[in-house]
C-alpha cells in the first residue's frame, strides 16, 4: 500500500514538473519478477522517467530509472544521449551519450558502472545503417574492470512493420559478471570476448505494438556455455495515445558494457506520456499535431506539419494541398513530419494516426466540412 | 533539327497540353459510381450555364469521394457549394476572380452574412479580396461573431491596411486565443494595434483604392 502511495506521489510530482518544462516526459511504473541465473526469483518494483527535448537538429534524451526489491536487489540507472542531424548532411545522424548505474545485486558485489558511447547513422526514409563504439568501467568492491564494444547494424520499416539487425563485439574484464551468470571464465584474469547477433522485429496494430528481440551469442576466453541465445518479447497496449499498458518477458543475456547480469524477467507496467508544453503548441491536442507556414519568395508558402506519435505508428496528412488524398508523413528526428508547398489563399489540412479519425492540427482553427470531417484552416498570404 | 525548331515544337506541345492538364485537374475521381457521376454532372451543367468555376465543384465532389461520404451527401455538398459560389460571385461583383469567389464561398460557409461581402468589395473595389476573405473566414471559424469580425476587417481595409497586416492580425488573434484570451478581446486588442499603425482616416482615402498590381 505504501509502495502504491509512493508511486502515486511520484506520478503527481512528475506531472507537476511536466507542466513546467517545455518538452516531452514519459513515465513508466510497474512490477517485475527477476530471476538471475543460479538464483531464486525476486519481485521488484520499477520506476522510470524519460525526458526528451526536440529541437530542429538536436534531440536530447535523459533517462532515469530505479529497480527496488525487498532483499536488497536494487539498481539505479541514468542516461544522457544527444542526437544531432548536421544541416549539410540531412541523411546522417550523430549520436553520443553517457550512462551510469549503481547496483547492489546480491549475486554480485555492489558497485557502479559508467559508460560512454557514440554512433554514426545514415538514415533514409525507411531504412538506415549505423556503426558505433562504446566503452565502460565497472567497479565492484573497489576493483575497476573495463569493457569496450563495437557495433554495426541496420534497420528498416515497411508499412507498420519494422526491424533491426545488429552485430556487437564486446571485450571485457568483468569476469565477475560471467561468474554471476553461471558462466565461469577459463581465464579469470584477462579479458574475454563475446560476439552477439541481435534481431528485433516490431509490428504495430491500431492500439497494440508487439516486439521480439532475439540474441545469439558466441564467446572466447570463457566457458563453452557462453555460446547461448535469448529471446525477449514485449507488448504495449495503448489505452489512449498517451497511456499504455506494457508487458514484457524473456531472458536478457549478461551485458558487460552496462554490467547487467544474465536474468529471466517478467514485467508489467503503466506508461504515461506527458506531451510538451511549448508556448507555440499550447493547445496541443491528442496527438500533439501542429502546422507551421513559412512564406516562399516565389509565392505561396511551405506548410510543415509535425505530429508527435509513436515511431512505429502510421501517420498521414491530407487536405486541399493533396486533393484530399492521404499522404504518408515521414519520421524525422523525433516526430512525424511533412513539408509541402501550398499556394496563397485558404488551405485546409488534417492528420491522422494509425487510420483513426482525421483531426485538425492543434494550433489551427478547426472547421467542419459538409461530410462531417474536421480540418484545420490556414490562410497562406 | 535546329535548336530553335525544337524550342518551337516544345512550345506548341506545351500549348496543346495546357487545356488537357486543366481538364485533368477538374476531372471527377474515377472511383465515383455512375449515379454520383450523373448527379455531379447535372450540377456542373447548371454551374457552367451561369458561368461559375466548375473546378471548385469537382474538387468538392472529389473531397467527398476521398472522405468516403455517401453519394447523396456529396451531391448535396456540391449543390450547396454551387449556391454559395453564385451568391459570392454576385456579392463580389463586378469582376471577381476565381480565388475571390472561392474565398467568398468559404466565408459564407462559416456564417459570414452575404451583404458583408458586398461591403468588403466596396472597401477594396479593385484589389483582390482573397486574403481578407480568408482572414475573415478564419476569425469567424475561431468563434468570433461574424458581424463583428467582418466589421473590423472591413474597417481596417478602408483605413488602408495591407494584406500583410491583415494576415498578421489573424496570426496574432490565433496566438492570443491559444494563450487563453477570449476571441473578441483578442480581436479588439490586435485590431487597435493595426489601426494605430495606419494613417488617419482622411489621408487613408488616398490609399484605399490603389491600382491593382
Amino acid at each position: 500500500m505504501r509502495g502504491l502511495a509512493a508511486v502515486c506521489l511520484l506520478f503527481a510530482a512528475v506531472h507537476r514538473a511536466a507542466a513546467q518544462v517545455p518538452d516531452e516526459i514519459r513515465v513508466e511504473a510497474g512490477a517485475a519478477e527477476v530471476r538471475q541465473a543460479g538464483n531464486r526469483s525476486r519481485a521488484a518494483a520499477l520506476f522510470g522517467v524519460t525526458w526528451r527535448r526536440t529541437r530542429e537538429r538536436l534531440v536530447t534524451t535523459a533517462l532515469g530509472s530505479v529497480t527496488v526489491a525487498r532483499d536488497s536487489i536494487g539498481t539505479a540507472q541514468g542516461l544522457l544521449a544527444l542526437r544531432y542531424q548536421p544541416a549539410h548532411l540531412p541523411n546522417w545522424r550523430l549520436e553520443t551519450g553517457a550512462a551510469g548505474a549503481m547496483f547492489g545485486l546480491n549475486a554480485l558485489s555492489g558497485g557502479g558502472n559508467g559508460a560512454l558511447f557514440s554512433r554514426v547513422q545514415r538514415a533514409s526514409r525507411a531504412h538506415g545503417l549505423w556503426a558505433g563504439a562504446a566503452g565502460s568501467v565497472t567497479n565492484r568492491m573497489g576493483h575497476n574492470m573495463q569493457t569496450s564494444a563495437y557495433d554495426v547494424g541496420a534497420w528498416g520499416e515497411y508499412k507498420r512493420t519494422s526491424g533491426t539487425v545488429a552485430a556487437v563485439v564486446t571485450t571485457s574484464h568483468d569476469t565477475d559478471l560471467l561468474a554471476a551468470s553461471g558462466l565461469p571464465s577459463r581465464r579469470p584474469i584477462g579479458p574475454f570476448v563475446v560476439r552477439d547477433a541481435t534481431f528485433t522485429l516490431q509490428q504495430s496494430f491500431s492500439a497494440l505494438d508487439i516486439a521480439a528481440t532475439g540474441t545469439f551469442r558466441a564467446g572466447e576466453g570463457v566457458s563453452p556455455h557462453v555460446n547461448d541465445r535469448a529471446l525477449m518479447l514485449a507488448a504495449a497496449f495503448y489505452l489512449s495515445p498517451v497511456v499504455a499498458l506494457t508487458v514484457s518477458g524473456g531472458r536478457q543475456l549478461a551485458d558487460p558494457l552496462r554490467a547487467l547480469p544474465d536474468a529471466k524477467i517478467l514485467s508489467a507496467s503503466v506508461r504515461v506520456l506527458f506531451l510538451r508544453r511549448d508556448p507555440a503548441v499550447l493547445q496541443i491536442d491528442r496527438y500533439g499535431a501542429i502546422a507551421l507556414t513559412k512564406s516562399d519568395p516565389e509565392g505561396g508558402a511551405t506548410l510543415t506539419l509535425r505530429v508527435l506519435a509513436n515511431s512505429s505508428a502510421r501517420v498521414e496528412a491530407y487536405g486541399t494541398f493533396s486533393g484530399w488524398q492521404p499522404v504518408p508523413m515521414h519520421w524525422v528526428l523525433d516526430a512525424w513530419e511533412l513539408q509541402v508547398h501550398v499556394p496563397p489563399g485558404p488551405q485546409r489540412v488534417a492528420v491522422r494516426v494509425n487510420g483513426s479519425q482525421w483531426r485538425a492540427p492543434a494550433n489551427l482553427t478547426k472547421v467542419t466540412d459538409e461530410f462531417g470531417g474536421e480540418a484545420g484552416l490556414v490562410v497562406v498570404p | 533539327m535546329t535548336l530553335r525548331r525544337w524550342h518551337l515544337l516544345i512550345s506548341l506541345a506545351s500549348l496543346a497540353a495546357a487545356p488537357a492538364a486543366r481538364a485533368q485537374a477538374a476531372r471527377l475521381d474515377a472511383s465515383a459510381d455512375l449515379g454520383l457521376r450523373r448527379a455531379v454532372e447535372r450540377e456542373l451543367v447548371a454551374a457552367r450555364a451561369i458561368g461559375l468555376p466548375e473546378g471548385l465543384l469537382v474538387a468538392k465532389a472529389n473531397e467527398g469521394i476521398a472522405k468516403r461520404a455517401t453519394p447523396k451527401r456529396i451531391t448535396d455538398a456540391v449543390a450547396a457549394l454551387g449556391k454559395r459560389l453564385q451568391v459570392a460571385r454576385d456579392q463580389l461583383a463586378p469582376n471577381p476572380s476565381e480565388d475571390e469567389i472561392a474565398a467568398g464561398a468559404d466565408a459564407l460557409y462559416v456564417g459570414v452574412p452575404a451583404p458583408m461581402l458586398k461591403k468588403m468589395r466596396a472597401a477594396w473595389p479593385s484589389r483582390s479580396l482573397a486574403l481578407p476573405l480568408g482572414v475573415l473566414t478564419e476569425l469567424v471559424a475561431k468563434g468570433l461573431p461574424a458581424d463583428r469580425a467582418a466589421q473590423v476587417v472591413t474597417d481596417l481595409m478602408r483605413r488602408g491596411a495591407t494584406n500583410v497586416q491583415l494576415y498578421a492580425l489573424a496570426q496574432s488573434v490565433q496566438g492570443d486565443v491559444a494563450a487563453g484570451w477570449a476571441p473578441e478581446a483578442a480581436l479588439d486588442l490586435r485590431a487597435r494595434g493595426v489601426m494605430s499603425l495606419l494613417p488617419p482616416a482622411p489621408a487613408a482615402s488616398a490609399f484605399a483604392n490603389p491600382r491593382r498590381p
